[in-house]
């Protein structure tokens, strides 16, 4: 293949690239394969991207995963049902508290453990939480991957008070073990709600800084506009989920559609790309999705915050090593005979499934973990033939993976 | 669509292929014949009112007898969800064909089910090891699927613990001269023999400063050295020539009276050599971490 051939390639599918992309018409090209990762800063862990190019053009890609296989699905068939939570925490670990939920209703689902209504609300405010710390995060990161370093300052020092936060609360600054079949660990104190409060009114402050600094960044959103265009038929055919099939102009988002928990007594609304900037489905929407989840998590807390129910003296417990649970949860967990769910959920970076069969045993018969980035990532070589290597960095940054989840 | 509609729909189009259908509160699904599963679902994909858009997971599970084949589809614009299943025919024979055509999101799936069940996607555009290292042998989530003794040279969780047990021992042995007396760790056995030690070994200095317990402790300045001893220090695991014990002389700390040694090189009882014979010499008055009783 020569240069003019894969020039032209970039051209037709989309002109956002002919301004600057010069193309060496009449040259006669060599390819090349280069390997990205494990080690490489921009890979977001210990991916491996295998790229083959030609010159500065990627051709195809391949993501190479499994470096941080962990045998998460083989560990949860020789533990009780409570004793995976705290393993759950390091699926997706920027966003641990989310993943508990998800491991917690599934289990909850299938023993048939009704939850009592102010663990709901506690519930979406700590994941409301979650997601609004990850989010910064991924922010903040997502700039560092781009070239720019002082999002990731800016957004790192917000991340640090919502890591105390849940230091306070949990115990943990970034795993946390807080969930537990039936209920949390303990109940959220006045103090830490006004803590929690005024977090949120940080956040809220500062995240114009983190729009003015990348999302209306004029060097940003070159960087960003028009590349790696994800269309709406793929985003379904590949199975991406959260904000990724949000910024391809599809409006799902499971905490709505598939109703769980108490979101639906809230008010907030599903950000969707609808091609006001950018192209739908590029880099920069998928970043943009983000900010604007951020805000809609931040009213989600406020409101649940000023909708938590007082505190019910039944679930009082007994001493301080007693968590805040449902106190009718038995003391041995296990599930029907030949029974199974499915449960999802709507993580920072997707819808996270867990497939639990239960044979009657206080240990699952199978847990299936289906993580979002680990569909997610598999798109990346679809939408990222014909951009520059430049460009891969920042396709791979605004799908926003964490390997924990990938490989798990 | 409700999941009872979905079923009929299946099994008004596909008949006697449709072999089992399940639902109650916690699941719905049904199972098929496993040679119409890509029938199924480019229809359940293709059809209007069902519409299952998105394969959300895929995975296999161990039922003893043959591997079960799960789909979780979901259908974004009408927002219902069905599972389909379908089995090998037997432990031996693990082929299932694939639907990485169907839905390019099951070509990972796929190849997970594989890496860890071994089931045999036929039709599969590229079906190798996707977690595991490629020259894995065996499949690890299947039920007979025993602990891996190593891995290049790793060792395994089995190797690991017996070679846990066969250290404890030595181990226990180790942090007793560590922790010389006065540790919780010290067992009361180890305690003892300690105490003998010094007492019958290394006659201590009437009124020598320092501290002569310290591990490495320091050397008189003028000590002479043994003309026999040798300048480089001995290997580990070496046993250790005796050296005569320092003179006494009145700034001179003794020698110190047993350095921790590695437990399986048997240690002379007396009299206890420094581990190094050319440490650097320091002034009395300044030796290293004190821990002495006098």
């Amino acid at each position: 293949m020569t240069g003019t051939d894969v020039t032209s390639r970039v051209v037709q599918e989309d002109g956002t690239l002919s301004d600057y992309w010069v193309p060496a018409r009449n040259a006669e090209s060599e390819q090349m394969v280069v390997n990205m990762g494990p080690q490489h800063p921009a890979t977001h862990g210990v991916l491996r991207v295998t790229v083959k190019t030609d010159g500065e053009v990627v051709l195809d890609c391949e993501p190479m995963i499994g470096n941080l296989h962990r045998c998460k699905e083989k560990i949860a068939e020789n533990l009780q049902y409570g004793q995976f939570m705290p393993y759950t925490d390091r699926l997706d670990y920027l966003a641990a508290i989310n993943n508990e939920e998800v491991y917690a209703r599934a289990v909850e689902k299938l023993c048939g453990i009704e939850i009592p209504e102010r663990i709901k609300y506690i519930r979406t405010i700590v994941a409301a939480l979650g997601r609004v710390s990850s989010h910064i995060f991924s922010i903040g990161v997502y700039g560092l991957d781009i070239g720019a370093f002082t999002p990731f300052l800016y957004c790192y020092r917000e991340r640090e008070r919502a890591n105390s936060l849940f230091e306070k609360l949990t115990g943990g600054r970034m795993l946390y073990h807080y969930y537990r079949v039936g209920g949390v660990a303990r109940d959220l104190s006045d103090e830490w709600i006004q803590d929690c409060l005024e977090f949120l009114d940080i956040v809220e402050d500062k995240s114009k800084e983190y729009n003015a600094l990348t999302t209306w960044n004029k060097v940003f959103k070159e960087r960003t506009m028009g590349i790696g265009i994800l269309s709406r038929e793929k985003a379904l055919a590949y199975g991406i989920t959260g904000p990724a099939i949000r910024a391809s102009g599809i409006d799902f988002d499971v905490r709505r559609d598939d109703p769980y928990g108490i979101y639906d007594r809230f008010d907030w609304k599903v950000p969707v790309s609808r091609g006001e900037h950018g192209t739908v489905g590029d880099c920069w929407n998928r970043h943009w999705i983000r900010a604007q989840e951020l805000q809609e998590s931040i009213g989600i807390c406020r409101q649940a915050i000023d909708k938590l129910p007082p505190h019910d003296p039944k679930l009082t417990p007994k001493s301080i090593y007693q968590p805040y649970i449902n106190p009718n949860v038995p003391r041995m967990l296990r599930g029907p005979k030949n029974a199974e769910v499915y449960v999802r959920g709507e993580n920072p970076r997707g819808e996270l499934a867990f497939y639990i069969v239960s044979d009657g045993k206080n240990m699952p018969y199978r847990c299936k973990i289906r993580g979002p980035a680990f569909s997610n990532i598999q798109v990346l070589a679809e939408i990222s033939r014909g951009y520059l290597i430049a460009d891969l960095v920042a396709i791979i940054g605004s799908i926003d993976i964490v390997l924990g989840e990938v490989d798990r | 669509m409700t999941a009872t509609e979905i079923s009929e729909l299946l099994k008004e189009r596909f008949g006697d292929k449709v072999l089992e259908v399940h639902e109650d509160d916690l699941s719905a699904w049904t199972r098929i014949e496993r040679d119409v599963l890509v029938e199924v679902c480019t229809f359940l994909r293709d059809d209007p009112s069902a519409d299952m858009k998105v394969c959300h997971s895929l995975t296999a599970v161990d039922r003893l007898e043959y591997f079960e084949i799960v789909l979780h589809l979901y259908s974004v614009d009408r927002k219902h969800g069905y599972s389909l299943k379908t089995r090998t025919v037997s432990r031996e024979d693990v082929a299932c064909p694939s639907v990485a055509r169907v839905w390019p999101t099951a070509d990972w799936h796929e190849r997970e089910a594989y890496d860890m069940y071994g089931v045999i996607f036929e039709g599969h555009p590229n079906l190798r090891r996707i977690l595991l290292p490629s020259d894995w042998v065996g499949f690890p989530l299947r039920k007979d699927e025993g602990n891996p003794l190593e891995y290049h040279g790793i060792p395994g969780i089995a190797a690991i613990r017996t070679l846990e047990e066969s250290n404890r021992e030595a181990q226990t042995a180790a942090w007793s001269e560590k922790y010389d007396g006065g540790s919780p760790l010290v067992l009361p056995g180890d305690k003892k023999k300690k105490a003998k030690k010094p007492a019958g070994g290394a006659p201590k200095a009437p009124g020598a400063p320092g501290a002569p317990k310290a591990p490495g402790a320091p050397r008189a300045p003028g000590a002479p050295k043994p003309p026999g001893a040798p300048k480089a220090p001995t290997p580990p695991g070496a046993p250790k020539p005796p050296s005569p014990p320092s003179p006494p002389s009145p700034p001179s700390p003794p020698s110190p009276p047993s350095p921790p040694s590695p437990p399986s090189a048997p240690s002379p009882p007396s009299p206890p050599s420094p581990p190094k014979p050319p440490s650097p010499p320091l002034p009395p008055g300044a030796s290293g971490p004190k821990k002495g009783d006098d």
